[in-house]
């Protein structure tokens, strides 16, 4: 059985893993192998998505967000109450992490007396800016303990009652702050990105720093950012850069961070595969196609299924005629995780002129396609396309526009990837074209219901050429919007079958979904976190808690199932109000 | 503290240069580059991030300018004057072996001959002054703005937005926009004069396409709706009419003119009804959006509307 072969792979690699720990002379203060004994085992993270916390930036390793705990359900959601806000998430600034927040909102980090503040990074604490903390990924929940991250800062806290617990602060060397998509956790050990480059390793318990390596060039002008993934004894991270670089995912050891290898999102050299899809070798190796949103993994055959980011230049000429494809770029692409190479790739915007970016979160799914049992990947992207892929050989099998007003192609070719329509490109006089569908808020998929759930936004602006060199333009340069119309936004539900949308929720905005085997799902409505029957879209239930960061979360602790949400830069938990029926016993609070 | 003391040196060092650079080099040559009549251009900040390139101390201006002229004799002629590259050599403003380099370390083993399999020929230069010319590059490279923007002016200067043939705009107006707009001065919801309002195509075109935001008839902005009239009707049939502050599947909230804010949950037995003075502007781009001559009706238009000064 190939299950087994996982078990095996995964029990071998714990010994490797202690074996290699102890091998090199660990500068940390603990024993050296520490990291490897007890706290996450690499192994539970095979189970689905349910009772097991929420350990990963999914959840569990299909990306469907779908969470087997049914606790809450249609017939009480209508009593899911607060159980808990957290206060104190405010981001390091200064030498120390303590300095007053930018604004001067309020003094200090306020993380509730005695909260210890853990402080690294090699920059001076000048460049932090502080204030309340930004939150825009996921929160992994684990034996009764949440972590969570924002740019340059990461925090633990007590999942029954909010506490801050620790906090730890990086003194950032400068680089593009974006949202950080949460950490990842290897036994004992926490991950995260930072911006300014570096993969650093924490000590769950403490917060203390075990290590910091690398994860790109700073100098390179490369950001990090995205959520690291622990496959088995490999630990997987990508990187941005909005420059011309070429894009990379790579394979550390989640022991001690060093490289396993890597993989270019572009040709890198003569003979390169793709290479006959850009104008030269130089426009390949600075044509981009960033990693920075996790992907789903395929315990069974080892492959990683991930998004890579828009070439560069975006928005200009520069990659060659519109019949060069710029490999790989906007592509869903198969990895195989001990190896680092390529398996399949699809690409779902070929010659990418809009910043499509199709970095989406990709959703495994097992069931049937036109009555035959099939493994499927899923996927709705920024372009506005839905695709369905058999997910062990990459065959197509379902393309369809999702996106209401999208106009930027001229349909799809056989094998159902987008035509790019080279006079929706941004030009001088202004072309009309519709804007960002989706972008990296979490999809999801219930079993229950068989529908992929997603954001859908719906806008028309005039795309302007503003930088006229035949040459092409440089990263995200050379182009200006105006006249920006929104026709709406919904929460989508599609059938993969026909990639037809089943129906529409209007919303204000969303910021990822999460579906429950209670037969609920979870998301926002601009200031609102809504449930909302997954059937037929109607609503539930509802509270207003602020413009939500991402996904809502579920967990079980102590009898009762939570759920999460962050807006703003606090947590919001709800359970129900009354006593649940799991024979919990007498409950000592009301918490 | 130290590093403040160094960042603020670096930062008028910046400035300093890149004023040196851009005024007595006139803003390496890039063909068809500097800033347009459109206004649309920011002025350029003195620092246009905080990457390592954006901040490292960069060499002394005698040493930069002596090294534009290095650059100029010796390297100007495949990757151009202003360093983004021609068919002959690469952009080196985003080659990541000089965002990499410190002081000419790796410059010169590719000036010695060790990309010559990928085209760069050595070159017959003495080690100082490589070290001198990436001094001058990395000068330049300090000057590459957010999401990997080149250096220098944003637009290129002189582009012709208005491209469309006038008298065919003067029929595509009559057919899509005659129904609410009056060409003659005094007419209904008037356009008379809109050619001279605007100074440049592009914000003309913006502004008739947008509608409202761009005639400046009424105070909202952008698409979310607050602003626009709106009127509610409770359950025993009175109304209530204002402007919209909120409006979602649970709360609509409305300012009457009194300037009296008015908050209503939403029920079945409460109807409301914005009305989006924007609608047949929004619909007329969807239109346009989906047909294959739409940009071409709108640039017409344009064109059209340009002539009515």
């Amino acid at each position: 059985m190939k299950r087994l072969s996982t078990v095996l792979s995964a029990a071998l690699f714990v010994l490797l893993a202690s074996s290699f720990a102890l091998a090199q002379s660990a500068p940390a203060e603990a024993p050296a192998s520490a990291g490897a004994q007890g706290g996450l085992e690499p192994t539970s993270l095979l189970k689905p998505l349910g009772d097991n916390g929420w350990p990963t930036y999914c959840g569990d390793y299909t990306c469907k967000r779908y969470s087997s705990l049914d606790l809450v359900n249609q017939s009480n959601v209508n009593n899911l109450s607060l159980a808990w806000v957290s206060e104190g998430l405010e981001s390091g600034s200064g030498p120390t992490g303590t300095g007053a927040p930018a604004g001067g909102r309020r003094g200090g980090f306020g993380g509730g007396g005695g909260t210890p503040t853990i402080v690294g990074g090699f920059g001076t604490g000048e460049l932090n800016s502080g204030g309340p903390a930004r939150f825009a990924g996921s929160v992994l929940e684990v034996n009764g303990t949440l972590y969570l991250s924002a740019p340059d800062n990461a925090w633990a806290v007590d999942a029954h009652d909010g506490t801050v617990l620790w906090h730890f602060y990086w003194k950032t060397r400068g680089g593009t702050h974006t949202g950080n998509r949460g950490m990842a956790m290897w036994h004992n050990n926490l991950y995260f990105e930072v911006a300014d480059d570096n993969l650093i390793c924490l000590d769950a318990a403490t917060g203390k720093e075990k290590w910091s390596v690398p994860s790109a060039s700073f100098a390179g002008q490369y950001f990090s950012d995205s959520a690291p993934l622990v496959f088995g004894d490999h630990l997987i991270v990508g990187a941005g850069n909005d420059e011309n670089a070429p894009g990379f995912l790579q394979s550390v050891d989640p022991a001690t961070g060093k490289r396993q290898w890597i993989l270019y999102s572009t040709p890198m050299k003569q003979g390169d595969p793709g290479l006959n899809t850009w104008p030269s070798l130089y426009a390949a190796q600075h044509g981009a196609g960033s990693t920075w949103v996790a992907g789903a993994y395929d315990p069974e055959t080892h492959l990683y299924v991930y998004g890579t980011g828009n070439p560069t230049p975006a928005y200009t000429t520069g990659r060659g005629p519109g019949t060069m494809d710029n490999l790989f770029t906007d592509s869903l692409i198969a990895v195989n995780v001990d190896t680092g190479k390529m398996a399949w790739y699809y690409q779902t915007s070929p010659h990418d002129m809009h910043d499509w970016d199709s970095t989406e979160t990709p959703i495994f799914v097992d069931g049937n396609f036109n009555g035959q049992p099939r493994k499927m990947v899923l996927q709705a992207l920024r372009n506005g396309y839905f695709f369905v892929l058999d997910r062990t050989t990459g065959k197509h099998l379902v393309t369809s526009k999702f996106g209401k007003v999208v106009n930027f192609a001229n349909g799809v070719n056989a094998n159902g990837n987008p035509i790019p329509n080279m006079e929706k490109a941004a030009t001088i006089p202004g072309s009309i074209v519709n804007g960002d569908v989706t972008n990296y808020p979490p999809p999801s998929y219930s079993p229950i219901s068989k529908l992929f759930y997603v954001e859908e936004n719906n806008s028309l602006r005039i795309l302007y050429l503003t930088d006229a060199d035949p040459r092409g333009s440089m990263g995200l340069g050379g182009t200006s919007g105006g006249a920006n119309f929104s026709f709406g936004s919904n929460i989508d539900a599609i059938d993969y079958n026909t990639g037809k949308v089943v129906w529409r929720h209007p919303v204000e905005r969303n910021a990822g979904l999460l579906s429950t085997a209670g037969n609920l799902l979870f998301g926002g409505d601009g200031d609102y976190l809504v449930a909302l029957n997954p059937e037929t879209g109607k609503t539930l239930w509802h509270s207003k808690i602020g413009a939500e960061g991402n996904a809502p979360e579920t967990y079980m602790l102590d009898g009762k199932q939570y759920v999460l949400a962050v807006a703003g830069n606090q947590l919001f938990a709800f359970v129900l109000n009354q006593p649940s029926s799991v024979g919990a016993p007498a409950v000592a609070s009301n918490r | 503290m130290l590093r403040l003391t160094k960042w603020t040196f670096g930062v008028a060092l910046t400035v300093g240069l890149g004023l040196a650079v851009q005024l007595g080099a006139q803003a390496p040559g890039r063909a068809g580059r500097g800033r347009g009549a459109a206004g649309a251009a920011p002025a350029r900040p003195a620092r246009r991030g905080n990457y390592e390139q954006n901040m490292r101390p960069l060499a002394a201006p005698e040493v930069i300018a002596h090294g534009k002229e290095l650059y100029d004799a010796n390297c100007a002629s495949c990757h151009a004057a202003d360093m983004l590259g021609s068919d002959k050599g690469g952009n080196l403003v985003a080659s990541q072996n000089l965002l990499n380099d410190q002081n000419g370390e790796l410059i010169e083993p590719i000036v010695a001959g060790s990309q010559a399999s990928f085209g760069m020929p050595a070159q017959t230069l003495s080690k100082d002054d490589v070290d001198t010319i990436a001094a001058y590059m990395h000068s330049v490279a300090a000057q590459v703005g957010s999401q990997g923007r080149p250096p220098g002016p944003q637009e290129t200067p002189g582009l012709k937005v208005i491209v469309g043939d006038a008298v065919a705009g003067k029929a595509d107006f009559d057919t899509n926009c005659s129904s609410c707009h009056s060409a003659e001065a005094g007419g209904q919801r008037s356009v008379a004069g809109i050619g001279a309002k605007y100074e440049d195509g592009r914000s003309l075109q913006n502004a008739w396409v947008s509608g409202t935001t761009g005639f400046s008839f009424g105070g909202r902005g952008g698409g979310g709706g607050t602003g626009n009239p709106v009127t509610v009707t409770m359950a025993n049939g009175d109304t209530l009419s204002g402007k919209l502050v909120t409006e979602n599947e649970f709360v609509v909230v409305l300012t009457t003119p009194d300037d009296v804010r008015h908050s209503f949950d939403r029920d079945a037995n409460l109807t409301v009804k914005v009305t989006d003075p924007d609608a047949a502007h929004k619909d007329l781009v969807l239109k346009l959006s989906q047909e294959p001559n739409g940009d071409t009706v709108m640039h017409n238009v344009t064109a059209y509307l340009a002539t009515l000064k």
